[in-house]
């Protein structure tokens, strides 16, 4: 299963990739997010780290919901849908696989969104930022493992592609919230141990909860939505 | 006799609030050619996605002895991902079957049997609906299944493309693969088949094709023929 689902990603990378027009179109939404609300700054003024990481996970969550979209997509065309369905192995495969390739872009677009961030909302990086680093990879996976269940369910008719900001925003909220939680702790100046880096561990408990809830929802779920059952 | 590699045990089928079949048996063996026929509309090709498990019966088990390996289809969907080149495309669905081993050598082997070798690397998305389904046939060819269902494959074929078609037909057939067929015009698919399956009024008869003259075969019609010869 595990190979069948790198061989997916593979493929889904290539055509992405070498295709760049779709990837292209989140990552400017992303920047522009940022770069927009940067305006909105005095020359010199400095946003609050909060603000300025939710500003890097509304951006972060955008391009995501345009990635799964792209990549359900790519089996639209000739019912390649189908062919996915009949391989020999158990159509979780196909989740595992939208899930690498989902988060393997999705990575490519916070190493550019996290640039944004520090220059254009003028952050600085603070020393509990291992722990940002690490909030920013759980939640990717959250995010990610959402992302690729509730893909298969929204694409398909008209109309249905918009079911996927509609459903997925909320179940996010709490995984967003320790997410923003995080990731501001990593640009503010925290040393030692405080009451700070205490909810950190507090907060890396809730999106590792979040993850382990959307995986086990995903590995039971995703054969219904994906057969349309 | 062979053990039954495909048994379909009190089936019956409903299709929104249509009933397709109701409580149908029957077994098929190794070597088999199996035309499907009946009406449009009668069930063809849901019987075939019963069997490759892309829809359940609504009654009845389905038994089959081949792994997912050893099933293929073949239906005139042909699965191309346009922004692959035909060998990327040949390359991952032949990996994605199981067989992970596949070379380089051999997939340009298979391209250049189905005449697409100087199209290897060209995006498969400007292909033609013979090129495209060449290239189908040829993704069959390299998954090499014990069971191979067949919907409707030939449609939209030029001559060319069907005799290469009907050339892989007989090469599955001296693999002694069962085949399942449904097709698009019985008459000029008959004298590959040994079995005809037809479909109507919710039941299925499975009967010998030599039992039917091709000449009195038209579309839809040949157990029609069969069944008022032995009335």
């Amino acid at each position: 299963m595990i190979k069948t689902a790198l061989l997916l990603a593979r493929k889904d990378l290539t055509i992405i990739l070498g295709r760049s027009a779709g990837l292209c179109q989140a990552l400017l939404l992303g920047l522009l997010l940022i770069f927009l609300f940067s305006l909105s700054l005095q020359a010199g003024e400095r946003l609050s780290p909060h603000a300025a990481s939710t500003m890097f996970w509304l951006a972060s969550v955008f391009c995501q919901v345009l990635i799964f979209q792209m990549l359900y997509a790519l089996e639209e065309q000739n019912s390649a849908k189908t062919g996915l369905q009949l391989l020999p192995c158990p159509v979780q495969a196909v989740w595992l696989g939208k899930f690498f390739a989902g988060l393997a872009l999705l990575c490519v677009a916070q190493i550019l969104f996290i640039p944004a961030v520090f220059v254009f909302l003028s952050q600085n990086l603070g020393p509990a930022y291992p722990y940002a680093l690490l909030g920013i990879i759980i939640t990717d996976l959250g995010i990610c493992t959402c992302g690729s269940l509730l893909g298969a369910l929204c694409v398909g008719q008209s109309g249905r592609e918009s079911l996927l900001s509609i459903i997925l925003f909320p179940l996010l909220i709490p995984l967003l919230l320790s997410a923003i939680s995080l990731t501001s702790a990593g640009l503010l100046d925290i040393s030692g141990y405080t009451a700070e880096t205490a909810q950190i561990f507090q907060w890396l408990g809730i999106a590792l909860a979040f993850d382990m809830l959307f995986c086990s929802a995903s590995l039971i779920l995703f054969p219904y939505l994906y057969h349309g059952e | 006799m062979d053990n039954p590699v495909i048994t379909f045990s009190n089936i019956s089928k409903m299709y929104d609030l249509r009933l397709l079949y109701k409580n149908v048996s029957f077994c098929l063996y190794p070597k088999q050619t199996v035309l499907i026929t009946g009406k449009n509309g009668s069930g063809k090709s849901t019987l075939l996605k019963m069997l490759a498990g892309l829809t359940p019966p609504t009654e009845g088990t389905i038994t089959c002895t081949a792994s997912g390996e050893e099933l293929g289809y073949l239906g005139h969907q042909t699965f191309i991902y346009p922004h692959l080149s035909a060998f990327e495309n040949l390359r991952f669905w032949t990996k994605a079957a199981g067989n992970f081993s596949v070379g380089e050598t051999e997939i340009h082997a298979v391209l250049k049997k189905v005449f697409l070798d100087k199209f290897a690397h060209d995006g498969a998305g400007i292909f033609s609906r013979g090129m495209a389904q060449r290239l189908n046939i040829a993704r069959i060819i390299l998954q090499n299944p014990k069971i191979l269902l067949l919907d409707e494959p030939a449609t939209g074929l030029d001559k060319e493309s069907k005799e290469l078609f009907y050339g892989v037909i007989r090469e599955f057939q001296a693999k002694n693969a069962c085949i399942l067929w449904v097709s698009h015009s019985p008459a000029e698919d008959l004298p590959y088949a040994d079995h005809i399956l037809h479909i109507e009024k919710q039941r299925i008869t499975l009967m010998p094709s030599e039992t039917v003259q091709t000449d009195a075969v038209s579309e839809n019609t040949a157990a029609n023929t069969w069944e008022e010869r032995h009335d």
